[in-house]
């Protein structure tokens, strides 16, 4: 059978070191690479359904083993798989990495750097998303950190430094948690295994308070990324001074890290913990929800709305973890593609509306719709698809949701509901601000999109559009994982 | 001949496809259009389109009554795992139902939106960006058809939610006024409020049927819309009455949010916003109705309790009479109208709300022929004198005769005047009303609030006709010279004229009428209307008599052009003032968004920059003035260091050797 | 091997760490402090022989011992590299290599 996962990691290796010394011709060679990285992804499904091959004795198909660090007592396998989870994310990351080389086409400022280090975020996230042994997830987790510091502390705004420290501080802390905690939780065992079925069997020896403790840490860990209340102050800081690559991939990618994480080292390791830990994660969950929507609402930055707006969506798929039930996991998985998808295209809005205009200034730049029609049809789309209209993306993901919460936790449900007014009326009312009016603020050597960036944009709109009417095609995918039909 | 029509059934979905390819054709070539004109064209074709099929296969279902369903595309799959709340897992499915309820939208939402496209041609030649208000109407008309046809609650609100939008886009569609977007932003929200209601109404129902229906075709069905031959609540004995009440409420939310009723009435009258061929085809006819249509669909195949009926009647009549008495005083001609079409939706909800559904539908097909004819009345008339004031007008009896005609009928349609549509339903509505309070005397008072309406009807649609068309000239002499309107509007208002005239009558033709009597089955008896016995006589001719008495009063009051001042001093000023106020809803709910929430969100923001991001922030100094004291140790003389690693070296050992065995907790001993 | 206990090879380790550190503490010429470094280590490689040595042929221990103590023979002679480089570049920018003087790196 085909190493495809090895083969994956492998071609974005290769391709993110090309792209680094390929200079000015650095954008073709980026394009390339997505390209390639798109193929193997299809490869990936087809190969995950095909049928008898591929689901292994560890539920996880194209799984693949070579010891890497093997001494007498520990043993660190290269140990990567993929679920119906993994997959579906791995295709997040395959769009936006495609979607931000095509956003950023005309970038001059050392184009080498810029796209090697987005390939580099996207290596990073897609090894996070493969690996399946504590080590080697870590090594990728931390990748990860690498190429978005550079992203935000050298083609950022003008407090990208504090920016940039920041982030790297705040996600830095979480993961030494985390990582001590995962170890902790292999070497309490007599036989220390680092992988990940080797890590679900010493879990289960554990004293359920321990696990409920090391659950707890985890669950800072990963909840600093996601980002959680009241951890979150990095994100808009983050995102304000990100370059819009950057907070594409930020909000799309990075995110995911966290709520991905905590399913698959958190959920899937320590069943106990998320059992008796579930009241926290619904408080911090609720509090992120109604913080996120509520300090959207008084926000003049654009880009700072759309942050606040990604704490409150994070903090629904927080919510949809935590309920810890079938239905609630898949509405997590969707809800995680569809904010992937929609708040890179809210990001690509800010980016444009600001190198445009010259301000994100929701009191300042008014009525940019006869100037600029496309940017305003992407605003729209964008802005309605993250409050959850039917026919767009998120909607099936809310859906979900919150007929998970109605069936776990009965009228609690009110709180994410109502909190659905509120995304409402910040959106509409930035709509109502930027693009409608009376023009206001306009430059006059203001334009409409560029090509590459109406591009890239009208991509990720169609899939908004096509997986908001078609939700299957992910949904199916999803549930076609074992794991995901966790009881 | 029946079998053919009937065949058509399977291809319902063809009815919202033709305005959606409309919508696709003008959006991709829609600035290519606009130099030739021919986006209004393509719109006007595809509604046409929808019509003959629409109305093709609403006459299939007269002649072949019955429900037809088709769930073919699955739209989200969960696998049961055999454990969980859903063991079996569950497929929510898209598909088209065709029963007597849809048959009757399906005439209604086709031929007016058809008209209103037809009408589009002459009223908005004038505009820019005629081919955005033509993809909007088209995607418009296209999902309200996907709403009419759905077959299961979350596909209602699937389409519910894209007609709200469409709403929203066309309510600003002179975006560049900012009270047109401000308009669209508040009809948006209100209506998202009682959208939030009716999708936990969804999740109980789906909980409902999914995990506690009798029998496992329920599990899998989920909230699927099943004929039983009666509401699901009056065939089966149900041990969660409270949970089937409070859903019912949120469906009552969801209806009163849609079709603008108290207390989510505010957005109706500021949409008016939007051009009047989109108040007349939305805000008067379509989906406005949809809420009504909501409650309809509910009470046929899953039905309300006790306490739900009552809250709803409750509602539906105290609308009816509230919003009518705001369209006493107003001057703006499509406000007025816009009050009436909320209180004649509540006459709907009343009839629905009392058991009596195909009455409550009824009123809704009539009244969308008459209130659709009345908006475009009144848009012929705006587009002649470009005013909506009614004082400014007057007099427009003589230039614009075919116009002042159709009002005329629109007008003593909606008063309740024999042989006129409105007559029949509304008196129907009056009558199961009566029929109900018979067995549940808390109706009576929402009957009496009904009967003093049809008074205030009669009056102020009648003040309306009196100012704009009676008299000798227009009261302000600065307004344009009026004209009557191009054929592309006149047809439009002929035919819906004669429909206004006719449609009540039409229930009398038995094929039409079994549509609402709907036997085979489908509906217990009480959906029956009354027959006519003395009462039923004596309520109709009191109905009548009111409405005569209101056009009376009117006349007096406004005819041949007198204007009626209030004097300054009179009692019923403040009266007037607080109607002209809307009882200061509309300031208290700017009030609530502008200063309550958005002060809220303020304060919340200052939180989070000033008290949580200030508390790291804290921690930042703390570390760095630690490590400003802590750094001196760095002397930079090697020596120092070597020196320090023995002494740690020493302290380690020492605590290794001597420590350590002295306490065994730490492990030694 | 058999002649000498155990004891023997760690005391004579534990001399010549002895002398490294004191070394280490005491001189300011940077050379010198170098071997100090050098004698230092060279106790830590000496305990890794002699107890690969006593442990050998027991089962589950091979061949670790000596390999460390090649392996940091090698850490050793890079270190000297380094170290001399250093002393080297200090010469040129200061005329002195004495260590206590040695103190621009400071924050």
């Amino acid at each position: 059978m085909l190493p495809i996962l090895s083969l994956t990691l492998a071609t974005l290796l290769i391709g993110t070191v090309a792209t680094f010394f390929a200079g000015p011709r650095a954008k073709y060679v980026a394009a390339a690479v997505s390209g390639v990285f798109l193929a193997e992804i299809a490869a990936m499904f087809l190969m995950f359904s095909w049928p008898g091959i591929g689901v292994g004795p560890t539920h996880f198909a194209e799984s693949e083993t070579y010891a890497w660090i093997h001494v007498a007592w520990l043993h660190v396998n290269y140990t990567v798989g993929i679920d119906g989870i993994s997959l579906i994310l791995i295709l997040l990351t395959g769009i936006l990495q495609a979607v931000t080389v095509a956003y950023s086409w005309n970038e001059t400022r050392q184009p080498g750097a810029w796209f090697g280090l987005v390939l580099l975020t996207c290596l990073g996230c897609f090894g996070v998303f493969v690996a399946l042994d504590v080590l080697l997830f870590f090594v990728f987790w931390e990748v990860v950190l690498v190429p978005m510091f550079f992203l935000i502390g050298y083609w950022g705004g003008p407090r990208r430094r504090y920016a940039a420290l920041k982030f790297f501080i705040y996600t830095h802390v979480a993961s030494v948690t985390m990582l001590v905690a995962l170890l902790v939780t292999a070497f309490y065992s007599h036989s220390p295994s680092l992988d990940f079925a080797g890590l679900q069997g010493s879990a289960a020896t554990l004293a359920v308070p321990t696990q409920v403790i090391l659950f707890l840490s985890l669950f800072f860990g990963f909840g600093v990324k996601f980002p959680i209340v009241p951890f979150h102050t990095w994100l808009p800081d983050a995102h304000v001074e990100a370059p819009t690559g950057g907070s594409v991939l930020l909000a799309g990618l990075l995110l995911k890290l966290g709520a991905y994480g905590l399913i698959r080292w958190g959920l899937e390791i320590l069943p106990n913990g998320i059992a008796h830990a579930a009241p926290v994660l619904y408080a911090v969950a609720f509090a992120s929800i109604v913080w996120g929507a509520g300090v959207s609402l008084a926000q003049r930055d654009l880009k700072r709305l759309v942050a606040y707006s990604s704490i409150n969506h994070m903090g629904i798929v927080l919510l949809a973890i935590a309920l810890d039930t079938s239905l609630g996991l898949l509405a997590a998985v969707l809800l995680m593609f569809a904010h992937g998808i929609v708040s890179a295209l809210l990001f690509m809005v800010s980016g444009s509306v600001h190198h445009t205009f010259g301000s994100r200034d929701l009191a300042s730049v008014n009525g940019i719709t006869p100037t600029a029609p496309t940017l305003s049809t992407m605003t729209m789309a964008g802005a309605l698809a993250s409050l959850g209209l039917p026919a767009l993306i998120s909607f099936p993901a809310e859906f979900t949701a919150l007929l998970a919460t109605w069936d776990k936790l009965g009228y609690w449900v009110l709180i994410p509901l109502f909190t659905l007014v509120v995304t409402a009326a910040f959106y509409i009312w930035m709509m109502q601000r930027l693009l409608f009016g009376p023009p206001k603020g306009i430059p006059a050597d203001a334009h409409d999109l560029p090509y590459a960036e109406a591009v890239a944009m009208g991509v990720l709109v169609i899939l908004t559009v096509v997986y908001g009417i078609l939700p299957n095609l992910l949904v199916h995918w999803i549930t076609l994982s074992p794991v995901a039909g966790l009881p | 001949m029946s079998g053919t029509l009937s065949a058509l059934f399977p291809w319902a979905f063809l009815v919202p496809l033709a305005p959606t390819l409309a919508f696709v054709i003008i959006g991709l070539f829609g600035r290519r259009m606009q130099r030739l004109e021919w986006g209004g064209w393509v719109a006007v074709g595809g509604a046409f389109v929808a019509m003959v099929l629409g109305v093709l296969i609403a006459v299939g279902e007269m002649l072949s009554p019955g429900t037809y369903s088709d769930r073919s595309v699955a739209w989200l799959t969960l696998p049961g795992n055999g454990t969980g709340a859903f063991p079996h897992g569950f497929s929510l499915v898209m598909g088209t139902l065709v029963d007597p309820l849809s048959a009757i939208m399906l005439i209604v939402v086709t031929v007016v939106g058809f008209l209103v496209m037809l009408f589009s041609i002459g009223y908005m030649h004038r505009d820019q960006g005629l081919p955005r208000y033509y993809a909007e109407l088209s995607l418009f008309l296209a999902s309200m058809l996907g709403l009419v046809l759905a077959d299961n609650l979350l596909q209602f609100f699937l389409f519910w939610e894209l007609v709200g939008v469409c709403s929203y886009f066309l309510i600003g569609f002179y975006y560049a006024k900012p009270s047109a977007a401000s308009a669209a932003k508040e009809a948006f929200l209100v209506t998202r409020i009682g959208d939030v209601l009716f999708l936990l109404g969804i999740f109980i129902y789906f909980d409902l049927f999914a995990t506690a229906g009798p029998g496992a075709g329920w599990a899998a069905s989920g909230f699927l819309f099943v004929s039983h031959g009666a509401p699901f609540l009056a065939g089966v004995p149900v041990s969660n009455a409270t949970l089937f009440t409070v859903a019912g409420l949120m469906m009552l939310g969801g209806a009163a949010g849609k079709s603008a009723q108290f207390p989510l009435d505010v957005w109706l009258p500021d949409a008016m916003e939007g051009p009047t061929t989109v108040s007349a085809l939305i805000h008067a006819a379509t989906m406005v109705a949809a809420g009504v249509y909501l409650l309809a669909v509910v009470s046929v195949f899953i039905g309300f309790t006790a306490t739900d009926q009552l809250l709803i009647v409750a509602i539906g009549g105290f609308t009816t009479f509230w919003a009518a008495s705001m369209a006493l005083v107003h001057r703006d001609i499509k406000r007025v109208i816009a009050y009436s079409t909320v209180s004649q939706l509540g006459y709907m909800v009343l009839a629905v709300g009392a058991g009596f559904t195909m009455v409550g539908l009824y009123h809704l097909f009539t009244h969308a022929f008459f209130k659709a004819l009345l908006f475009l009345a009144a848009g012929a008339v705006i587009h002649a004198v470009e005013t909506q004031d009614l004082f400014k007008m007057g007099g427009l009896r003589k230039s614009m005769r075919i116009t002042s005609i159709g009002f005329l009928i629109g007008a003593l349609s909606l008063s309740g005047i024999p042989p006129f549509a409105g007559f029949f339903s509304k008196d129907d509505v009056l009558g199961s009303v009566y029929q109900a309070a018979q067995s549940h005397p808390a109706y009576w008072p929402f009957l009496i609030l009904a009967y003093a309406t049809v008074f205030m009807t009669a009056y102020y649609i009648f003040r309306a006709w009196f100012l704009a068309f009676s008299g000798d000239h227009p009261r302000d002499p600065t307004l344009p010279h009026a004209h009557e309107a191009p054929w592309t509007m006149t047809v439009p208002i002929v035919i819906l004229s004669g429909l206004a005239i006719v449609a009540g009558l039409l229930a009398f033709v038995p094929q039409f009428g079994g549509l609402f009597r709907a036997g085979a089955g489908f509906l217990p008896t009480p959906g029956v209307p009354p027959t006519y016995t003395t009462t039923s006589l004596l309520l109709s001719g009191l109905s009548v008599g009111l409405g005569l008495t209101g056009i009376l009063t009117a006349y007096v009051l406004w005819g041949n052009g007198r204007v009626f001042t209030l004097a300054e001093s009179s009692a019923v000023q403040p009266i007037r003032r607080l109607l002209l106020e809307r009882y200061y809803v509309k300031a208290g709910v700017d009030w609530f968004g502008l200063r309550v929430v958005y002060t809220v969100s303020r304060f919340l923001a200052f939180v989070d920059e000033y008290i949580i991001d200030g508390t790291v922030h804290g921690f930042e100094r703390m570390f760095s003035e630690l490590s400003t004291r802590a750094r001196r140790v760095q002397s930079g003389v090697v020596l120092d260091y070597a020196a320090y690693v023995v002494v740690g070296l020493a302290i380690f050992l020492v605590f290794l050797y001597l420590v350590v065995p002295a306490f065994p907790a730490l492990g030694g001993g | 091997m058999t002649d000498l206990p155990l004891a023997a090879f760690l005391g004579l380790s534990a001399v010549l760490l002895g002398i490294g550190i004191f070394g280490i503490l005491t001189r300011r010429n940077f050379i010198l402090l170098l071997i100090a470094i050098e004698v230092a280590m060279n106790a830590a490689i000496l305990n890794f022989v002699v107890f690969g040595a006593y442990w050998g042929g027991t089962p589950g221990y091979g061949l670790e011992g000596p390999s460390i103590a090649v392996v940091l023979v090698g850490l050793a002679a890079t270190e000297v590299a380094v170290g001399l480089a250093i002393v080297l570049a200090l010469n040129r920018l200061r005329g002195s290599i004495n260590v206590a003087e040695a103190t621009v790196l400071k924050l």
